[in-house]
């Protein structure tokens, strides 16, 4: 019956939404689905993440809208090609001088490697980019919840590199970068989408700390 | 699942949102910028050669070091004898400039100029866009002269000629042509000895005497320093003439403080010292000269020591030493610097400075002569940039738009119009004198491409930006105008981002505007960079620098055969042959035959200081002082100003003080010090990445003298600015 709460289906399936959602927002192809904003919004509703997560309710408040002025913000803010607001890169926060493809990135490779996975065209994007930590991370949830269906002990094996990649990455620099956002975006979509990363991120690392009762 | 974009991965996000209801079972997972690992050829640690291809007289060789593809390390190459295992502090941050976080990453598009509001989008669209505007202009104007090239010494890559290339595959278009840098000292060394060459400046070891006259190796040529160094450990004078103090001068036997622009004063006065004591070189001059009675003439008509001690404010006893010592020690060498001809008199100066090296005999010899620059190793094949018009282009040729004067020729430009520019390897809003002009030419524009690595102050007023590779992402050769070494640049990591070579972004330029219009660009639609490389290479350059292929250069760079004393063989490019202090040529381009004195500019009553814009230890041109290391060392521009000056205008160190004059002004704070005269102001000319600082919004676009037969253009007065100072 533990077993059962702790790979929960419908808890994997909110977690597996936010992350793409997140990912693809990360990504930049979120503007292209501006039609479909409204579904999206409803559905992320339906995690009901906002009742529990302060920030993820207030980021839902700011990004009811998707307009252009966000499209040039999110530009301002991760992609360029003026000097980057807040760098959607690991060792840029990490790094001690803030250089990318260091060793902050190297060892988000290895992590990756551990579970058979690399980046698409390694060497050209950092691997630390935010979108493909995100994506790891919904990989290794997915990965769990598979192998669990399939009752598969690696299933284990998966939540906890989920939570040891958090604990060393995604989640050691999101703050400072959702801050980052937050002190510099002129729109209120970016600053919602900044509060709906960091409180749910957050809320991740810290069901860290009750990792035993999880796993 | 390995070939599933991230963009289209998006339609997954909604779907399994939608569909689950957050419920029901997964999907499989699809991969979008993780895939399940490849098999990697980018394993363990692999050497590559590269050249340092900025406007810099060193273009080191570079050994970089890449681990599992990611560059981690770059020093100078030991197999070149000028690098000698070393960079610079510029060039050891060069993996500061590929992993910096700020590159340039992806094409984008500002929906309007200057606005800040920048679009990602994709290479097609960014070819559709800038292919649909070319097409368009040649429609409406009949031809493509409305298109505007300004590209230059961001990337002295043979290959990278290409992007001249691109623009004659479109049709007779716009140039930006001559150079800002140092075409007054070119003109002058072709009228007097029919081009440039200098020697080897390893050879600068053997000189027993050295003027380093307006140039400051320690900052700009750190290598030459070397030898500079060496020469003086084996017992050479080094002197130093600079307006500025200069770290160079520091090191100096000897530093004469000379006034701006009166350079040929001193050397004319020289001379006359030389010719009253009888210490030329009869036999040189009779053997391989043209013209020096006439000289003569001149210089005991015209010229005395007490004239040039008044015209330089140098004693009229040191210049005699000067001239002695120098016409005695033998051999004797003469460094001229490109800060010194950019005045309305270099050219002459430079001139006038010529001669004293051949009234003595100097020239032709090791450790000797009157090196400026040389072209020597740069007979390549131009295969990229040599590109056929398509058939039926209208316009007689292409057209010629000054590059010291660029805002308002764009400006002027009538018959037809300039409506586009093509940025490349350049950054003209900050570089250019004039800088409100310049971008007043920008705002006229109805489009504008740059394709650079970083934001600078020319791409802010871009509709389109294209992200260009730096020197580890690509291929390329490099020569120096300066050494006799030949290099070849190897990729050694893939292209960061989706940034590309120049002459890729031709190519798939030309396959769109084919596309869209069949004919319409002749530029090759397909190659590979490594095959584009050998196709540079030919016969002469083989022998030159005897290799057989050109593949020999992936285990070093090599040095030319021979060549190594300019002017040895006697033999001058002139049209008679000689040294021809006497120029009929110059005549022809409406100078005085003879290295006469033209008057220096001197500053008005308004403007009573000369501000001099010297190059920056930290940058060259717009380049460098971005990156963090650099930023470190120093990220603030500043005023040099002598105590005295300051304590008249009520200046203190520190003290923001503002410099104006007709044109505009800058503010920037004071460094009150000894290395400049009373009656100079030093700015560094630099770009700050953030900062409102350009002092060429106080330059105005005056020409130097010569330039015009080399270069196509005048060169420019950089130091010839005039301007007030005030606390603010
Ligand atoms: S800037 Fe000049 S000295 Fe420095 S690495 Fe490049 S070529 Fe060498």
């Amino acid at each position: 019956m533990k077993q059962n709460q702790r790979y929960n289906p419908a808890e994997f399936q909110r977690k597996f939404f936010v992350y793409r959602l997140l990912q693809d927002y990360y990504s930049g192809c979120l503007w292209q689905k501006k039609d479909n904003w409204n579904e999206i919004l409803l559905t992320l509703a339906e995690t009901r993440y906002q009742e529990e997560i302060i920030f993820f309710d207030l980021g839902m408040r700011l990004i009811q809208k998707l307009t252009q002025e966000a499209v040039y913000d999110f530009n301002r803010l991760f992609v360029g090609p003026e000097k980057l607001l807040a760098p959607p890169y690991e060792s840029a926060y990490r790094n001690a001088e803030g250089l990318l493809m260091q060793k902050e990135t190297t060892d988000v490779r290895k992590f990756y490697s551990i579970v058979g996975l690399s980046v698409v065209g390694q060497n050209r994007e950092p691997d630390d980019f935010i979108g493909l930590e995100l994506e790891f991370l919904c990989f290794l949830l997915y990965q769990a919840v598979s192998c669990f269906q399939r009752g598969e002990e690696r299933a284990d094996f998966y939540l906890n590199v989920y939570f040891e990649f958090l604990n060393m990455h995604l989640g050691n620099w999101v703050s400072d970068h959702c801050e980052d956002v937050l002190r510099h975006s002129t729109s209120y979509f970016c600053k919602g989408m900044a509060m709906l990363t960091k409180g749910f991120i957050e809320r991740e690392k810290s069901l860290l700390m009750h990792k035993e009762e999880i796993l | 699942m390995k070939e599933i974009s991230r963009r289209s991965f998006l339609k997954g996000t909604a779907a399994t949102g939608a569909a689950l209801g957050l419920s029901g079972s997964f999907y499989n997972f699809l991969f979008s910028g993780l895939e399940p690992a490849q098999a990697s050829d980018e394993t363990g640690i692999q050497k590559f050669q590269n050249a340092c291809p900025r406007n810099c007289y060193d273009t080191c060789s570079i050994l970089s070091t890449v681990e599992n593809g990611i560059l981690t390390k770059v020093e100078g190459n030991p197999q070149n004898t000028f690098t000698r295992g070393r960079l610079c502090a510029k060039g050891y941050t060069y993996t500061r400039r590929v992993y910096s976080p700020d590159r340039i990453k992806y094409p984008m598009r500002q929906n309007g100029r200057g606005s800040g509001n920048w679009e990602r989008i994709s290479w097609d669209e960014a070819y559709t866009l800038i292919a649909k505007n070319i097409l368009k202009i040649k429609k409406e104007y009949g031809s493509t002269l409305p298109i505007c090239l300004n590209k230059y010494s961001g990337n002295f890559d043979i290959m990278h000629y290409g992007i001249e290339g691109m623009l004659s595959s479109f049709g007779n278009t716009s140039r930006a042509t001559g150079t800002p840098c140092w075409p007054a000292g070119i003109d002058s060394q072709t009228f007097d000895m029919g081009t440039i060459v200098n020697n080897d400046p390893e050879d600068l070891v053997n000189s027993k005497y050295l003027i380093l006259w307006g140039v400051n190796p320690a900052w700009t040529s750190v290598h030459s320093m070397y030898f500079v160094q060496e020469a003086q450990r084996r017992g050479c004078k080094i002197v130093a003439i600079d307006p500025v103090l200069t770290q160079t001068a520091s090191k100096a036997d000897l530093y004469l403080q000379i006034k701006p622009s009166t350079d040929g004063a001193l050397a004319l006065g020289m001379a006359r010292y030389i010719l009253d004591h009888n210490l030329i070189d009869a036999k040189w001059l009779m053997n391989n000269a043209l013209g020096y009675n006439e000289f003569f003439d001149y210089l005991k008509n015209n010229i005395t020591t007490d004239w040039a001690a008044e015209k330089t404010g140098l004693p009229k006893n040191v210049i005699e030493t000067l001239a002695r010592e120098y016409a005695t020690a033998k051999p004797a060498n003469i460094w001229i610097g490109y800060g010194m001809q950019r005045h309305a008199n270099g050219g002459q100066n430079v001139r006038a400075i010529d001669a004293l090296a051949a009234i003595t005999g100097n020239i032709g010899k090791s450790g000797g002569g009157a090196q400026y620059a040389h072209l020597e190793t740069w007979g390549f094949n131009y295969h990229a940039m040599v590109q056929n018009k398509p058939a039926g282009s209208a316009g007689s040729g292409d057209r010629a738009i000054n590059i010291n004067n660029f805002g308002a020729e764009v400006l002027a430009a009538k018959e037809p119009p300039i409506k586009m520019l093509w940025i490349a390897c350049r950054n003209p809003m900050s570089q250019d004198p004039e800088t409100s002009v310049v971008k007043k030419a920008f705002e006229a524009m109805d489009f504008v491409v740059t394709a650079d690595q970083f934001f600078n102050p020319s791409v802010a007023m871009s509709d389109i930006v294209l992200p260009v590779t730096t020197i580890f992402e690509t291929w390329g050769v490099n020569v120096s105008y300066w050494h006799y070494w030949l290099c070849l640049n190897q990729q050694a990591i893939k292209p960061m981002y989706e940034s590309k070579n120049d002459i890729q972004i031709a190519m798939e330029l030309s396959k769109k505007m084919n596309e869209l219009e069949p004919g319409s660009c002749t530029f090759p639609t397909s190659g590979d960079l490594k095959d584009w490389v050998g196709k540079e290479f030919n016969t002469g350059i083989y022998n030159q620098f005897g290799i057989s292929d050109w593949k020999e250069l992936e285990k070093g760079p090599v040095k030319t055969k021979a060549g190594h004393v300019a002017w040895q063989d006697g033999k001058f490019r002139t049209s008679s042959g000689k040294y021809e202090i006497w120029s009929e040529e110059a005549k022809k381009f409406g100078h005085l035959p003879l290295p006469v004195y033209r008057e220096e500019l001197k500053p008005a009553n308004e403007y009573p200081y000369r501000c001099i814009s010297p190059h920056w230890k930290l940058n060259i041109h717009s380049q460098f002082q971005n990156l963090d290391w650099m930023q470190a060392i120093n990220n603030a521009p500043f005023i040099e100003i002598h105590p005295e000056t300051a304590q008249k205008m009520g200046i203190q160190e520190k003290d923001n003080v503002k410099m104006y004059n007709d044109l505009g002004y800058i503010v920037l704070p004071a460094k009150i010090t000894e290395t400049v005269a009373q009656d100079i102001v030093v700015v560094y000319e630099a770009w700050y990445k953030d900062k409102n600082f350009n002092v060429n919004y106080t330059v105005k676009a005056l020409p130097a003298d010569m330039g015009k037969k080399a270069t196509g253009m005048p060169g420019m007065a950089f130091h010839d600015n005039f301007v007030n100072i005030a606390k603010v």
